[in-house]
């Protein structure tokens, strides 16, 4: 029979045997005061979120398909300002084309590193990684922690561009699982992080689902 | 005056608290700090116990009296760090596994005892709601067999239907008022 985990009928101060753990107990590290406010590019709709998302939190983003490209360009901007190293996952367009997007913002995508999902192993991603498909989450979800174990930055950022792209190649039940995979990661390797979401076709699942396990969402459609 | 939540956990054994999306976390500490004073088993959904712990230490929660149930870390593929403070469950699928390690808790502790989980929704996407159904049964009847109250977080669905048929297993269901600002 095996042995109880516990003694029986013992007080909890004997029954527990506490340890400290100084590599996991860290208190919050808090960006230092911005000596200049930063000229303000972004309406102040989207700048608001952004204050409030310092305490690493792992956040819904939803966006308007109409205005996408420029606005999630305006989120990295206010990120590579914040002095954050941004991860960028890209499952909605490849390499090239997103190059081209944040080129025309003035955005050095070199800043960036990306995990491209969309045109295979050839993407020309200049920093980051080219994987074969969206279809295989687990070399997606290694990319991620590689990303994060081999940065020197104490300020990573996730952004995961789109959550909607996600649930077309997966059923929703496949998406919630990998979504709870991956945030569970994210917060483990204590980092923040934006999960994008463009239109209003998120599955009702995986919405109900990242409302019951992220801090509040952010809207951003009009 | 206690807000109305913490008052029905004062009141009743078993408790089941709909939360507004986005103040989940919010009314998670506010229990524990109610209830941390006596031993509690927390069910980790939601967060990993390397998270909780720094999270503990900011809301200022002593964590002396609480095991926990961590069912995130190990699915996130992340090594573990054992401790005598936290059982670590593969998936949240096993919840045969978590019911074994609540039982052998709450029997090894005498006097009154929490069992706290703090995201019942998470459950429903790796087990089917009726077999989610019995193993809260089951843990309500392990609960009263080891007085034990129960408290059972939950966020609020469009639908309502886990909430609608999971409520009748519990004494009191409590909306939280708790918003996230507050």
């Amino acid at each position: 029979m095996p042995k109880p985990l516990f003694p029986p009928n013992k007080s909890v101060e004997s029954a527990f045997i506490i340890m400290h753990n100084e590599s996991v107990i860290r208190l919050m590290k808090r960006p230092a005061p911005r000596k200049k406010r930063a000229k303000r590019t972004l309406p102040k709709k989207t700048v608001l979120p952004l204050k409030a998302a310092q305490n690493r939190a792992v956040r819904l983003v939803y966006v308007n398909p109409g205005d996408y490209s420029k606005t999630v360009a305006g989120l990295l901007k206010k990120l590579l300002k914040q002095k954050k190293n941004v991860i960028y996952i890209s499952l909605t367009r490849p390499y090239a084309s997103l190059a081209s997007t944040l080129q025309k913002e003035k955005i050095d995508v070199k800043k960036l590193f990306v995990i491209e999902c969309v045109s295979g192993p050839n993407c020309g991603a200049e920093r980051g990684v080219c994987l074969e498909s969206v279809q295989n989450l687990t070399s997606l979800s290694m990319a991620v922690a590689e990303a994060v174990k081999s940065s020197k930055s104490q300020n990573n950022f996730l952004v995961l561009d789109a959550v909607t792209s996600l649930s077309v190649y997966h059923d929703s039940e496949t998406v919630s699982k990998f979504l709870y995979h991956l945030v569970n990661k994210i917060r483990i390797l204590d980092i923040e992080g934006f999960l994008l979401s463009y239109g209003n076709d998120l599955d009702p699942l995986v919405e109900e689902f990242l409302n019951a396990y992220l801090e509040s969402a952010l809207d951003l459609r009009n | 005056m206690k807000k109305g939540f913490l008052k029905a956990i004062t009141e009743n054994n078993s408790v089941l608290l709909v939360s507004k999306a986005g103040s989940l976390q919010h009314a998670f500490h506010e229990v524990l700090k109610e209830v941390a004073k006596k031993p509690v088993i927390q069910i980790l959904l939601t967060r990993p116990y390397n998270v909780i712990l720094k999270e503990l230490k900011i809301e200022n929660i002593h964590k002396n009296n609480i095991f926990f149930v961590d069912c995130c870390t190990i699915f996130a593929g992340e090594p573990t760090v054992n401790n005598d403070n936290v059982f670590f469950v593969k998936e949240p699928d096993d919840l045969t596994g978590i019911s074994i390690i609540i039982e052998q808790f709450l029997s090894s502790i005498d006097g009154e005892k929490y069992l706290v989980i703090d995201a019942l929704r998470l459950f429903s996407i790796f087990n089917d709601e009726e077999i989610l159904m019995r193993f809260v049964s089951s843990l309500l009847k392990i609960a009263a067999e080891n007085n034990t109250k129960t408290i059972v977080l939950t966020t609020k669905e469009k639908h309502r239907d886990l909430i609608n048929k999971i409520s009748p297993f519990f004494e009191s269901v409590v909306e939280s008022e708790t918003s996230a600002n507050s």
